[in-house]
């Protein structure tokens, strides 16, 4: 259900990648481990140093778009998804009909003071997980002259993990550093 | 907001109809959490719907179908005040990821609420032994939360209502409370936060802080931002990071655009190293003083876990990803030493050959790249990881001990160098 699958990455690093533990990186123990210097395969045009930005954007737009397009509808009324809940614990059985839903807050975060802070919006726009609902966001100063982005998402508490959905915006490594959690509340 | 009063963070556990979103919603609204502006429209709104003693559900329900859209921020992360603490509440959501959230997130929480219906069944069923309350509890306390606040909610529907007697019974009902301090028996949910014993994050302990993130900054230079966890930041000092081994001097440290004199547990800080590029450290490393117990990497450490969910069995050699502070790195079982009961701690079982859902065990891992972690005992905030499989949280453990790697002659910059010569 995720936007890539983890198998098939290649470690680009184009910020970090003089390292010299490639090796360990390519350690399928490891694969995991370091998802900001991951990339899917199925975004070979992103490996090409002269792709821009909007284009690499567009690309994984239209892919997530496909991946929308899998569930039959993702209507809000989470009627479709009785059957998901059926084999959930019991906690959940007597709230059968409004799912569970959580509200989370992003920090997304840049690489320095220069950058076009504006930059990750359009990430965490793409960046859309099954049935994900994503709210307004905010610019937020950080010190040092460095912002920071922060976006509000709701999710289906069985739906996609948030850590698919770090993985996705980390993605963006030319211009996302790290995505931390800065509130994760029930609704 | 000034430092008059203590920042302190509370998670809400229940079961499913305990109320506690009602509860932690009707906190917020009392308590300050939600603009007045913001108030003022839905109450006027009410009234003109004839809502009249209905308000409350109407207004919550409101804020609820708001938070859905997501259309404001700043209700998304819930404040309100007492007479004593600033809090930061979060309603634990059933989200699978929240678990490793709570403990790798950004606030580590300083209590728990756990609210119980009162009702007449409801109760039972809620504590019963597959309900989550207790397993809540447990996993909370096991992962530091060392205070739990019991909230007796729903006392309209007990026979009759707001009954003496069913008060007693459920008091009665298996809670031994030992008060080991800060007594808050039989009050209001209000008077009990104000009980709260708030966090004692040590300064007098050697500096942690482990790194969120690592900035380039045009004109000032390398600046790695995180959080103290322990001990005190000041311009001056020399830090070395673990596991890299990179030792410098602090000649900056800010926090929401001031510079500090020092930055304290708790702070969220930035500061700028000399001679340190980006690339030298990154997130997942720790900075401490490298005179005073400097942070070391770990050859491997031990733990205990709890699997939470697994859908087969663990046996020695399963490599999953640990969340531990900042740290994202795979760590293989290497050794299942021994199965433990986790309530009382017992051990059930010498060298067990697998673990399933539910057990918890002593066990020994080694880090599949260089990491930095602590023991419990030393530094408990950088001690508590998530284990991560399969894309959820498996387990969740706390460790016990540590094996540090003897460090070698690592890099040392040329102000670290000065800085050392002048002291």
């Amino acid at each position: 259900m995720g936007c890539s699958g983890v198998t098939g990455r290649v470690p680009p690093c184009p910020h970090r990648g003089k390292t010299g533990d490639n090796a360990i990186r390519n350690d399928k123990n490891e694969e995991k481990t370091n998802p900001k210097h991951l990339i899917p395969a199925q975004h070979p045009g992103r490996l090409r140093g002269g792709t821009g930005l909007s284009a690499e954007i567009g690309e994984y737009l239209s892919h997530t778009e496909a991946l929308a397009k899998k569930p039959a509808t993702p209507s809000e009324d989470g009627e479709d998804d009785d059957i998901d809940l059926s084999g959930s614990n019991c906690e959940e059985e007597k709230e059968a009909v409004p799912e569970a839903k959580s509200s989370t807050l992003l920090d997304i975060k840049p690489w320095d003071s220069e950058m076009d802070v504006a930059q990750p919006e359009p990430c965490a726009h793409s960046a859309q997980l099954d049935e994900l609902v994503r709210g307004s966001s905010q610019l937020v100063p950080m010190g040092c002259g460095i912002q920071k982005l922060q976006v509000q998402c709701v999710v289906k508490d069985d739906k996609g993990g948030t850590d698919l959905l770090e993985e996705d915006i980390t993605e963006f490594e030319v211009h996302v550093q790290s995505v931390d959690i800065a509130a994760f509340n029930k609704i | 907001m000034g430092k008059e009063k203590t920042h302190i963070n509370i998670v809400v556990t229940g079961h499913i109809d305990s109320g506690k979103s009602t509860t932690t919603g009707h906190l917020i609204y009392k308590c300050g959490g939600i603009n007045t502006r913001t108030i003022e429209k839905l109450e006027k709104e009410a009234a003109e719907m004839g809502k009249g003693s209905f308000k409350y559900a109407w207004v919550l329900d409101k804020l609820k179908a708001e938070r859905e859209c997501g259309i404001t921020i700043d209700i998304s992360l819930w404040k309100f005040k007492t007479s004593k603490y600033y809090v930061t509440i979060t309603d634990a959501p059933g989200h699978r990821d929240f678990i490793k959230n709570m403990i790798t997130g950004t606030s580590q929480a300083d209590c728990a609420v756990l609210i119980v219906a009162a009702g007449v069944g409801e109760f039972e069923a809620g504590i019963s032994k597959n309900g989550q309350t207790q397993e809540h509890a447990l996993l909370a306390y096991t992962l530091g939360v060392k205070q739990l606040i019991v909230g007796l909610n729903k006392m309209d529907s007990t026979e009759p209502p707001y009954s003496q007697k069913r008060y007693e019974e459920i008091i009665k009902e298996g809670w031994k409370v030992t008060h080991k301090d800060g007594n808050a028996s039989r009050t209001t949910l209000l008077e009990a936060l104000n009980c709260i014993l708030p966090p004692t994050r040590p300064p007098d302990k050697p500096l942690r802080l482990p790194l969120q993130d690592v900035y380039k900054i045009g004109g000032i230079g390398t600046v790695p931002v995180g959080r103290v966890e322990t001990g005190v930041l000041k311009p001056g000092i020399v830090v070395a990071f673990a596991p890299v081994n990179v030792t410098t001097e602090v000649k900056s440290v800010e926090m929401h655009h001031e510079a500090l004199s020092e930055a304290l547990p708790g702070d969220n800080v930035g500061f700028n190293v000399k001679n340190v590029s980006v690339k030298d450290v990154r997130r997942g490393n720790v900075a401490g003083d490298s005179k005073n117990d400097q942070p070391m990497e770990a050859a491997g450490f031990t733990a205990q876990v709890i699997i939470l969910s697994h859908p087969g069995q663990i046996s020695a050699g399963y490599a999953p990803v640990l969340d531990c502070h900042t740290a994202h790195i795979a760590c293989k079982y290497a050794e299942l030493k021994e199965k433990i009961d986790r309530r009382s701690g017992k051990k059930l079982e010498d060298g067990p050959k697998f673990l399933k859902s539910g057990d918890t065990a002593i066990i020994d891992m080694v880090p599949g790249k260089p990491m930095c972690v602590e023991s419990f005992s030393d530094y408990p905030p950088p001690s508590r990881f998530a284990v991560h499989d399969m894309r959820q949280t498996v387990a969740v453990g706390v460790i016990k001990a540590v094996d540090k790697k003897a460090a070698g002659a690592g890099k040392v910059t040329k102000s670290a160098q000065k800085a050392q010569k002048a002291k």
